[in-house]
Protein backbone atom coordinates (compact mmCIF):
# COMPACT_ATOMS: atom_id res chain seq x y z
CA UNK A 1 0.00 0.00 0.00
CA UNK A 2 1.37 3.29 -1.23
CA UNK A 3 1.76 6.30 1.40
CA UNK A 4 -1.25 8.24 -0.38
CA UNK A 5 -3.30 5.24 -0.04
CA UNK A 6 -2.34 4.59 3.47
CA UNK A 7 -3.41 8.07 4.39
CA UNK A 8 -6.63 8.17 2.96
CA UNK A 9 -7.25 4.87 4.29
CA UNK A 10 -6.81 6.62 7.96
CA UNK A 11 -8.80 9.53 7.17
CA UNK A 12 -11.76 7.53 5.52
CA UNK A 13 -14.42 8.71 8.38
CA UNK A 14 -13.34 12.38 7.79
CA UNK A 15 -13.50 12.09 3.52
CA UNK A 16 -16.82 9.96 4.71
CA UNK A 17 -18.45 13.21 6.73
CA UNK A 18 -17.05 15.77 4.33
CA UNK A 19 -18.67 14.22 1.21
CA UNK A 20 -22.08 13.63 3.42
CA UNK A 21 -21.88 17.98 4.31
CA UNK A 22 -21.10 18.12 0.54
CA UNK A 23 -24.00 15.97 -0.50
CA UNK A 24 -26.20 17.83 2.11
CA UNK A 25 -25.02 21.25 0.92
CA UNK A 26 -25.79 20.54 -2.82
CA UNK A 27 -29.46 19.12 -1.82
CA UNK A 28 -30.11 22.19 0.35
CA UNK A 29 -28.87 24.51 -2.96
CA UNK A 30 -30.91 22.22 -5.34
CA UNK A 31 -33.82 22.35 -3.13
CA UNK A 32 -34.08 26.02 -2.82
CA UNK A 33 -33.58 26.25 -6.98
CA UNK A 34 -35.83 23.79 -8.13
CA UNK A 35 -38.64 25.23 -5.80
CA UNK A 36 -38.29 28.52 -7.55
CA UNK A 37 -37.71 26.46 -11.76
CA UNK A 38 -38.41 22.71 -11.54
CA UNK A 39 -36.46 21.18 -14.59
CA UNK A 40 -37.83 18.59 -16.98
CA UNK A 41 -37.09 15.06 -16.29
CA UNK A 42 -36.01 12.38 -18.73
CA UNK A 43 -38.69 9.31 -19.35
CA UNK A 44 -37.96 6.72 -17.17
CA UNK A 45 -40.33 3.97 -18.75
CA UNK A 46 -41.54 2.09 -15.75
CA UNK A 47 -42.47 5.16 -13.70
CA UNK A 48 -44.55 6.28 -17.20
CA UNK A 49 -45.92 2.89 -17.62
CA UNK A 50 -47.25 3.12 -13.92
CA UNK A 51 -48.86 6.28 -13.99
CA UNK A 52 -50.98 5.08 -17.15
CA UNK A 53 -51.94 2.29 -15.61
CA UNK A 54 -53.05 2.90 -12.64
CA UNK A 55 -54.82 5.84 -14.50
CA UNK A 56 -56.67 3.32 -16.25
CA UNK A 57 -56.97 1.01 -12.96
CA UNK A 58 -59.26 3.66 -11.95
CA UNK A 59 -61.45 3.47 -15.30
CA UNK A 60 -61.87 -0.14 -15.50
CA UNK A 61 -62.26 -0.68 -11.33
CA UNK A 62 -59.13 -2.66 -10.96
CA UNK A 63 -56.42 -1.88 -8.50
CA UNK A 64 -52.40 -2.20 -8.65
CA UNK A 65 -51.34 -4.67 -6.60
CA UNK A 66 -47.64 -3.22 -5.18
CA UNK A 67 -45.37 -5.22 -3.47
CA UNK A 68 -42.84 -3.72 -1.09
CA UNK A 69 -40.44 -6.78 -1.00
CA UNK A 70 -39.44 -9.15 1.98
CA UNK A 71 -36.24 -7.88 3.18
CA UNK A 72 -35.56 -7.48 6.76
CA UNK A 73 -35.79 -3.58 7.66
CA UNK A 74 -32.15 -2.61 8.75
CA UNK A 75 -31.25 -3.93 5.19
CA UNK A 76 -33.95 -2.81 2.82
CA UNK A 77 -34.75 0.68 4.34
CA UNK A 78 -34.07 2.81 1.29
CA UNK A 79 -35.79 0.29 -1.29
CA UNK A 80 -38.55 0.03 1.09
CA UNK A 81 -39.05 4.02 1.14
CA UNK A 82 -39.09 3.89 -2.62
CA UNK A 83 -41.84 1.16 -2.33
CA UNK A 84 -43.88 3.23 0.00
CA UNK A 85 -44.06 6.31 -1.88
CA UNK A 86 -45.17 4.29 -5.21
CA UNK A 87 -47.64 3.02 -2.55
CA UNK A 88 -48.66 6.15 -1.98
CA UNK A 89 -49.00 7.37 -5.62
CA UNK A 90 -51.16 4.53 -6.07
CA UNK A 91 -53.64 4.63 -3.62
CA UNK A 92 -54.23 8.53 -4.31
CA UNK A 93 -55.08 7.71 -7.58
CA UNK A 94 -56.90 4.67 -6.70
CA UNK A 95 -59.10 7.34 -3.81
CA UNK A 96 -60.57 8.69 -6.51
CA UNK A 97 -62.43 6.51 -8.02
CA UNK A 98 -62.80 5.39 -3.86
CA UNK A 99 -60.99 2.16 -4.60
CA UNK A 100 -59.22 -0.47 -1.91
CA UNK A 101 -55.32 -0.38 -2.26
CA UNK A 102 -53.57 -3.78 -2.41
CA UNK A 103 -50.03 -4.13 -1.16
CA UNK A 104 -48.55 -6.75 0.12
CA UNK A 105 -44.74 -7.21 2.68
CA UNK A 106 -42.51 -9.32 3.87
CA UNK A 107 -41.76 -7.13 6.89
CA UNK A 108 -44.07 -6.33 9.51
CA UNK A 109 -42.13 -2.91 9.88
CA UNK A 110 -43.76 -2.42 6.53
CA UNK A 111 -46.54 -3.71 7.15
CA UNK A 112 -46.71 -1.11 9.77
CA UNK A 113 -45.71 1.68 7.95
CA UNK A 114 -48.07 0.87 4.74
CA UNK A 115 -51.25 0.80 7.07
CA UNK A 116 -50.06 4.31 8.54
CA UNK A 117 -49.83 5.68 4.78
CA UNK A 118 -52.67 4.27 4.00
CA UNK A 119 -54.68 5.69 7.15
CA UNK A 120 -53.29 9.01 6.67
CA UNK A 121 -54.34 9.30 3.12
CA UNK A 122 -57.94 8.21 4.03
CA UNK A 123 -57.93 10.34 6.73
CA UNK A 124 -56.87 13.40 4.48
CA UNK A 125 -59.30 12.70 2.02
CA UNK A 126 -62.18 11.88 4.85
CA UNK A 127 -62.71 8.22 3.44
CA UNK A 128 -64.41 6.32 6.70
CA UNK A 129 -63.97 2.62 6.69
CA UNK A 130 -59.95 2.38 8.03
CA UNK A 131 -57.09 0.27 7.19
CA UNK A 132 -59.51 -2.82 7.37
CA UNK A 133 -60.88 -1.91 3.90
CA UNK A 134 -57.65 -1.99 1.70
CA UNK A 135 -56.12 -5.14 1.08
CA UNK A 136 -53.17 -5.30 2.90
CA UNK A 137 -51.25 -8.41 3.64
CA UNK A 138 -47.92 -9.37 5.66
CA UNK A 139 -46.33 -12.74 3.90
CA UNK A 140 -42.83 -14.12 4.94
CA UNK A 141 -40.26 -12.65 6.01
CA UNK A 142 -38.33 -15.56 4.72
CA UNK A 143 -38.28 -14.09 1.02
CA UNK A 144 -39.46 -17.47 -1.12
CA UNK A 145 -42.56 -17.92 1.38
CA UNK A 146 -43.45 -14.32 1.00
CA UNK A 147 -43.18 -14.50 -2.91
CA UNK A 148 -46.09 -17.36 -2.55
CA UNK A 149 -48.26 -15.44 -0.42
CA UNK A 150 -47.76 -12.27 -2.28
CA UNK A 151 -48.20 -14.37 -5.83
CA UNK A 152 -51.80 -15.75 -4.11
CA UNK A 153 -52.51 -12.18 -3.35
CA UNK A 154 -51.97 -10.89 -6.66
CA UNK A 155 -53.99 -13.14 -8.25
CA UNK A 156 -57.06 -12.98 -6.07
CA UNK A 157 -58.56 -10.31 -8.06
CA UNK A 158 -57.88 -9.05 -11.67
CA UNK A 159 -55.20 -6.53 -11.56
CA UNK A 160 -54.39 -3.25 -13.38
CA UNK A 161 -50.54 -4.07 -12.86
CA UNK A 162 -48.46 -5.30 -10.28
CA UNK A 163 -45.48 -3.28 -8.98
CA UNK A 164 -42.64 -4.96 -7.78
CA UNK A 165 -40.45 -2.16 -5.86
CA UNK A 166 -38.32 -2.60 -2.47
CA UNK A 167 -35.74 -5.47 -1.83
CA UNK A 168 -35.83 -8.43 -3.88
CA UNK A 169 -33.63 -11.15 -4.28
CA UNK A 170 -34.34 -14.41 -6.48
CA UNK A 171 -37.68 -14.30 -4.89
CA UNK A 172 -38.30 -11.13 -7.47
CA UNK A 173 -37.96 -13.05 -10.24
CA UNK A 174 -40.14 -16.10 -8.67
CA UNK A 175 -42.93 -13.83 -7.72
CA UNK A 176 -42.50 -11.69 -10.97
CA UNK A 177 -42.91 -15.20 -12.92
CA UNK A 178 -45.84 -16.69 -10.72
CA UNK A 179 -48.13 -13.13 -11.60
CA UNK A 180 -47.21 -13.85 -15.51
CA UNK A 181 -50.72 -16.14 -16.26
CA UNK A 182 -52.93 -13.06 -14.79
CA UNK A 183 -51.99 -11.50 -17.83
CA UNK A 184 -51.74 -7.53 -16.06
CA UNK A 185 -48.43 -6.18 -16.95
CA UNK A 186 -46.04 -6.61 -14.37
CA UNK A 187 -43.25 -3.70 -13.32
CA UNK A 188 -40.46 -4.24 -10.69
CA UNK A 189 -37.18 -2.49 -9.25
CA UNK A 190 -35.00 -2.99 -6.40
CA UNK A 191 -31.66 -2.06 -5.56
CA UNK A 192 -29.35 -5.37 -6.15
CA UNK A 193 -27.49 -5.65 -8.90
CA UNK A 194 -28.30 -9.50 -8.98
CA UNK A 195 -31.72 -9.01 -8.68
CA UNK A 196 -32.11 -6.13 -11.39
CA UNK A 197 -30.53 -8.61 -14.25
CA UNK A 198 -33.51 -10.74 -13.55
CA UNK A 199 -36.45 -8.21 -13.24
CA UNK A 200 -34.95 -6.72 -16.59
CA UNK A 201 -35.19 -10.09 -18.05
CA UNK A 202 -38.89 -10.78 -16.76
CA UNK A 203 -40.98 -8.01 -16.38
CA UNK A 204 -42.46 -6.05 -18.51
CA UNK A 205 -40.31 -2.27 -17.35
CA UNK A 206 -37.24 -2.79 -14.47
CA UNK A 207 -36.11 0.58 -12.95
CA UNK A 208 -32.57 0.37 -12.21
CA UNK A 209 -30.00 1.46 -9.54
CA UNK A 210 -30.39 5.21 -8.46
CA UNK A 211 -33.23 5.35 -10.50
CA UNK A 212 -35.38 3.26 -7.66
CA UNK A 213 -35.05 6.14 -5.38
CA UNK A 214 -36.20 8.88 -8.05
CA UNK A 215 -39.47 7.06 -7.55
CA UNK A 216 -41.39 10.53 -5.78
CA UNK A 217 -39.82 12.85 -8.24
CA UNK A 218 -41.39 10.93 -10.95
CA UNK A 219 -44.93 10.24 -9.99
CA UNK A 220 -46.53 12.75 -7.06
CA UNK A 221 -43.84 14.64 -5.13
CA UNK A 222 -42.54 17.39 -6.94
CA UNK A 223 -40.49 18.11 -3.80
CA UNK A 224 -38.00 15.38 -4.33
CA UNK A 225 -36.60 17.06 -7.51
CA UNK A 226 -34.21 18.89 -5.47
CA UNK A 227 -32.77 15.99 -4.33
CA UNK A 228 -32.86 14.02 -7.60
CA UNK A 229 -30.66 17.01 -9.17
CA UNK A 230 -27.84 17.18 -6.02
CA UNK A 231 -27.60 13.10 -6.83
CA UNK A 232 -27.15 13.86 -10.36
CA UNK A 233 -24.34 16.48 -9.42
CA UNK A 234 -22.31 14.16 -6.66
CA UNK A 235 -22.58 11.87 -9.68
CA UNK A 236 -20.77 14.10 -11.94
CA UNK A 237 -18.37 14.32 -9.30
CA UNK A 238 -18.03 11.25 -8.59
CA UNK A 239 -17.63 10.64 -12.50
CA UNK A 240 -14.78 13.32 -12.69
CA UNK A 241 -12.71 11.63 -9.04
CA UNK A 242 -13.36 8.42 -10.79
CA UNK A 243 -11.54 9.19 -14.47
CA UNK A 244 -8.91 11.50 -12.59
CA UNK A 245 -7.77 8.65 -10.33
CA UNK A 246 -7.55 6.35 -13.11
CA UNK A 247 -5.10 9.33 -15.04
CA UNK A 248 -2.94 9.43 -12.14
CA UNK A 249 -2.97 6.03 -11.24
CA UNK A 250 -1.70 5.43 -14.90
CA UNK A 251 1.13 8.00 -14.80
CA UNK A 252 2.26 6.28 -11.55
CA UNK A 253 1.34 9.27 -9.39
CA UNK A 254 -0.49 7.97 -5.92
CA UNK A 255 -0.36 4.80 -7.52
CA UNK B 1 -46.58 19.86 16.94
CA UNK B 2 -47.25 16.57 15.30
CA UNK B 3 -44.88 16.77 12.51
CA UNK B 4 -42.21 18.52 14.29
CA UNK B 5 -41.86 16.09 16.93
CA UNK B 6 -41.65 12.99 15.14
CA UNK B 7 -39.07 15.40 12.59
CA UNK B 8 -36.90 16.65 15.12
CA UNK B 9 -36.77 12.59 16.73
CA UNK B 10 -35.98 11.36 13.14
CA UNK B 11 -32.78 14.13 12.45
CA UNK B 12 -31.39 13.74 16.42
CA UNK B 13 -31.97 9.56 16.25
CA UNK B 14 -30.20 9.75 12.55
CA UNK B 15 -27.74 12.00 13.37
CA UNK B 16 -26.51 9.77 16.76
CA UNK B 17 -26.38 6.59 14.74
CA UNK B 18 -24.80 8.20 11.78
CA UNK B 19 -21.88 9.38 13.98
CA UNK B 20 -21.42 6.39 16.11
CA UNK B 21 -20.80 4.71 12.84
CA UNK B 22 -18.11 6.55 12.43
CA UNK B 23 -16.85 7.68 15.88
CA UNK B 24 -17.61 4.17 17.72
CA UNK B 25 -17.88 4.80 21.49
CA UNK B 26 -15.31 7.99 21.20
CA UNK B 27 -17.59 10.66 20.82
CA UNK B 28 -21.12 9.26 22.02
CA UNK B 29 -20.43 6.43 24.24
CA UNK B 30 -23.51 3.74 23.88
CA UNK B 31 -25.99 6.08 22.65
CA UNK B 32 -26.30 4.80 18.73
CA UNK B 33 -25.98 1.11 20.37
CA UNK B 34 -28.68 2.17 22.21
CA UNK B 35 -31.07 3.65 19.70
CA UNK B 36 -30.02 0.63 17.13
CA UNK B 37 -31.40 -1.93 20.11
CA UNK B 38 -34.66 0.24 20.39
CA UNK B 39 -35.07 -0.13 16.94
CA UNK B 40 -34.62 -3.99 16.85
CA UNK B 41 -37.39 -4.08 19.92
CA UNK B 42 -39.80 -1.94 17.91
CA UNK B 43 -39.19 -4.08 14.83
CA UNK B 44 -40.38 -6.96 17.40
CA UNK B 45 -43.23 -5.54 18.65
CA UNK B 46 -43.82 -4.80 14.73
CA UNK B 47 -43.75 -8.74 14.03
CA UNK B 48 -46.05 -9.37 16.76
CA UNK B 49 -48.78 -7.07 15.25
CA UNK B 50 -47.91 -8.01 11.63
CA UNK B 51 -48.60 -11.91 12.78
CA UNK B 52 -51.88 -10.75 14.33
CA UNK B 53 -53.08 -8.99 11.30
CA UNK B 54 -52.14 -11.78 9.17
CA UNK B 55 -54.46 -13.86 11.21
CA UNK B 56 -57.66 -11.33 11.10
CA UNK B 57 -57.15 -11.10 7.55
CA UNK B 58 -57.23 -14.53 6.70
CA UNK B 59 -59.48 -15.54 9.60
CA UNK B 60 -61.93 -13.08 8.04
CA UNK B 61 -61.10 -14.84 5.37
CA UNK B 62 -62.38 -18.37 6.26
CA UNK B 63 -65.02 -17.12 8.01
CA UNK B 64 -66.98 -15.30 5.09
CA UNK B 65 -66.06 -19.02 3.23
CA UNK B 66 -64.57 -16.96 0.16
CA UNK B 67 -63.20 -18.99 -3.03
CA UNK B 68 -59.88 -19.43 -1.80
CA UNK B 69 -60.72 -19.66 1.80
CA UNK B 70 -59.19 -23.36 2.11
CA UNK B 71 -55.36 -22.02 1.43
CA UNK B 72 -56.75 -19.27 4.38
CA UNK B 73 -57.50 -21.87 6.69
CA UNK B 74 -54.24 -23.77 6.13
CA UNK B 75 -52.27 -20.92 6.68
CA UNK B 76 -53.89 -20.14 10.07
CA UNK B 77 -53.90 -23.44 11.35
CA UNK B 78 -50.37 -23.94 10.25
CA UNK B 79 -49.40 -20.42 12.12
CA UNK B 80 -51.20 -21.82 15.27
CA UNK B 81 -49.51 -24.91 15.40
CA UNK B 82 -45.94 -24.04 15.09
CA UNK B 83 -46.35 -21.14 17.09
CA UNK B 84 -48.07 -23.19 19.80
CA UNK B 85 -45.40 -25.98 19.19
CA UNK B 86 -42.55 -23.40 19.55
CA UNK B 87 -44.09 -21.69 22.28
CA UNK B 88 -45.02 -24.81 24.94
CA UNK B 89 -42.06 -27.04 23.05
CA UNK B 90 -39.21 -24.78 22.22
CA UNK B 91 -36.55 -26.24 20.59
CA UNK B 92 -38.31 -29.65 20.65
CA UNK B 93 -38.30 -32.64 18.16
CA UNK B 94 -41.72 -31.88 16.84
CA UNK B 95 -40.49 -28.36 16.20
CA UNK B 96 -37.22 -29.34 14.54
CA UNK B 97 -39.44 -32.19 12.20
CA UNK B 98 -41.58 -29.30 10.93
CA UNK B 99 -39.02 -27.24 9.56
CA UNK B 100 -36.53 -30.14 8.32
CA UNK B 101 -40.00 -32.35 6.56
CA UNK B 102 -42.51 -29.84 6.19
CA UNK B 103 -40.33 -26.02 5.53
CA UNK B 104 -37.10 -27.16 3.85
CA UNK B 105 -38.88 -29.39 1.12
CA UNK B 106 -41.09 -26.63 0.64
CA UNK B 107 -38.51 -23.93 0.42
CA UNK B 108 -36.43 -26.11 -1.69
CA UNK B 109 -39.42 -26.85 -4.40
CA UNK B 110 -39.66 -23.22 -4.52
CA UNK B 111 -35.80 -22.56 -5.03
CA UNK B 112 -35.66 -24.96 -7.77
CA UNK B 113 -38.59 -23.52 -9.64
CA UNK B 114 -36.42 -20.72 -10.42
CA UNK B 115 -34.57 -22.34 -13.08
CA UNK B 116 -37.61 -22.75 -15.09
CA UNK B 117 -38.72 -19.31 -14.44
CA UNK B 118 -35.37 -17.98 -15.45
CA UNK B 119 -35.51 -20.39 -18.86
CA UNK B 120 -39.57 -19.04 -19.20
CA UNK B 121 -38.92 -15.52 -18.46
CA UNK B 122 -35.90 -15.83 -21.00
CA UNK B 123 -38.08 -17.25 -23.35
CA UNK B 124 -40.70 -14.42 -23.33
CA UNK B 125 -38.18 -11.55 -22.99
CA UNK B 126 -36.82 -13.33 -26.03
CA UNK B 127 -39.82 -13.35 -28.09
CA UNK B 128 -40.50 -9.58 -27.34
CA UNK B 129 -37.28 -8.78 -29.27
CA UNK B 130 -36.00 -6.26 -27.23
CA UNK B 131 -32.49 -5.20 -27.57
CA UNK B 132 -31.25 -5.63 -24.30
CA UNK B 133 -33.06 -9.24 -24.11
CA UNK B 134 -31.07 -9.78 -26.64
CA UNK B 135 -27.73 -9.02 -24.97
CA UNK B 136 -28.52 -10.72 -21.99
CA UNK B 137 -29.80 -14.04 -24.23
CA UNK B 138 -26.11 -13.89 -26.10
CA UNK B 139 -23.90 -12.89 -23.11
CA UNK B 140 -25.62 -15.93 -21.03
CA UNK B 141 -25.41 -18.34 -23.64
CA UNK B 142 -21.54 -17.43 -24.05
CA UNK B 143 -20.85 -17.55 -20.50
CA UNK B 144 -22.32 -20.73 -20.34
CA UNK B 145 -20.53 -22.21 -23.36
CA UNK B 146 -16.88 -20.65 -22.42
CA UNK B 147 -17.25 -22.46 -18.97
CA UNK B 148 -17.55 -26.17 -20.64
CA UNK B 149 -14.63 -27.65 -20.65
CA UNK B 150 -14.38 -28.21 -24.25
CA UNK B 151 -14.45 -24.40 -24.63
CA UNK B 152 -10.41 -24.28 -24.59
CA UNK B 153 -10.56 -27.13 -27.68
CA UNK B 154 -13.39 -24.95 -29.84
CA UNK B 155 -10.86 -21.61 -29.56
CA UNK B 156 -8.08 -20.95 -27.22
CA UNK B 157 -9.58 -17.73 -26.96
CA UNK B 158 -12.95 -18.18 -25.67
CA UNK B 159 -11.77 -18.94 -21.84
CA UNK B 160 -9.91 -15.51 -21.94
CA UNK B 161 -12.92 -13.63 -23.56
CA UNK B 162 -15.03 -15.42 -20.47
CA UNK B 163 -12.27 -13.51 -18.03
CA UNK B 164 -12.66 -10.31 -19.71
CA UNK B 165 -16.25 -10.47 -20.34
CA UNK B 166 -16.42 -11.27 -15.97
CA UNK B 167 -13.75 -8.76 -15.12
CA UNK B 168 -14.53 -5.85 -17.25
CA UNK B 169 -18.16 -5.13 -18.47
CA UNK B 170 -20.02 -7.38 -16.05
CA UNK B 171 -17.75 -5.91 -13.09
CA UNK B 172 -18.59 -2.25 -14.29
CA UNK B 173 -21.97 -2.31 -14.92
CA UNK B 174 -22.92 -3.78 -11.34
CA UNK B 175 -20.27 -0.69 -9.97
CA UNK B 176 -21.89 1.68 -11.84
CA UNK B 177 -25.50 0.13 -10.22
CA UNK B 178 -23.92 0.05 -6.88
CA UNK B 179 -22.79 3.70 -6.76
CA UNK B 180 -25.94 4.84 -8.59
CA UNK B 181 -27.79 2.68 -6.02
CA UNK B 182 -25.46 4.34 -2.78
CA UNK B 183 -26.23 7.97 -3.85
CA UNK B 184 -29.56 7.04 -3.95
CA UNK B 185 -29.68 5.41 -0.71
CA UNK B 186 -27.88 9.32 0.61
CA UNK B 187 -30.35 11.22 -1.31
CA UNK B 188 -33.65 9.22 0.15
CA UNK B 189 -31.73 9.35 3.75
CA UNK B 190 -30.99 12.90 3.83
CA UNK B 191 -34.87 13.55 2.40
CA UNK B 192 -36.26 11.74 5.55
CA UNK B 193 -33.52 13.33 7.90
CA UNK B 194 -34.61 16.65 7.10
CA UNK B 195 -38.28 16.21 6.61
CA UNK B 196 -38.66 16.59 3.30
CA UNK B 197 -39.91 13.21 2.80
CA UNK B 198 -42.04 11.52 5.12
CA UNK B 199 -42.76 8.27 3.38
CA UNK B 200 -45.35 6.13 5.70
CA UNK B 201 -47.31 9.50 6.31
CA UNK B 202 -47.35 12.29 3.53
CA UNK B 203 -48.79 15.53 4.16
Amino acid sequence: MTPLQETLLAHAPVAALLTLALFAGLFAFYNRATRRRPFALRTIAAYERLRTLATEGVETGQTVHVSLGAGAWEQSTPDLVAGLTALDYVSQVAAGAEQAACATTGSPVALLLAMNLLQANDARLGRPGGVARHELCLYGPEPLAYAGGAAAEGRRAVRAAHLLLGRFGDEGLWLAEALQPGRAPVLGGTGEPAAVALMQLTTEHAVIGEDLFAAGAYLHRSQHLGSLAAQDAMRLLLAIALVAGAILASLGIGG
Amino acid sequence: MRRVVPMAVTLVCGLVVLLGYFYGGELLGNWPNLLIEAAAFLAAVALIMGVAHLASVHGRRVLKGEAEGGYSAVLVIALVVTFGIGVLLPGSATLAWIFDHLYTPLQATMTALLAFFIVSGAYRAFRLGRAESVVLLVTSLFLLLAQLAVSQRLSPLLPALREWTLAVPVTASVRGILLGTALGTLAASLRILVGVDRPHAQE
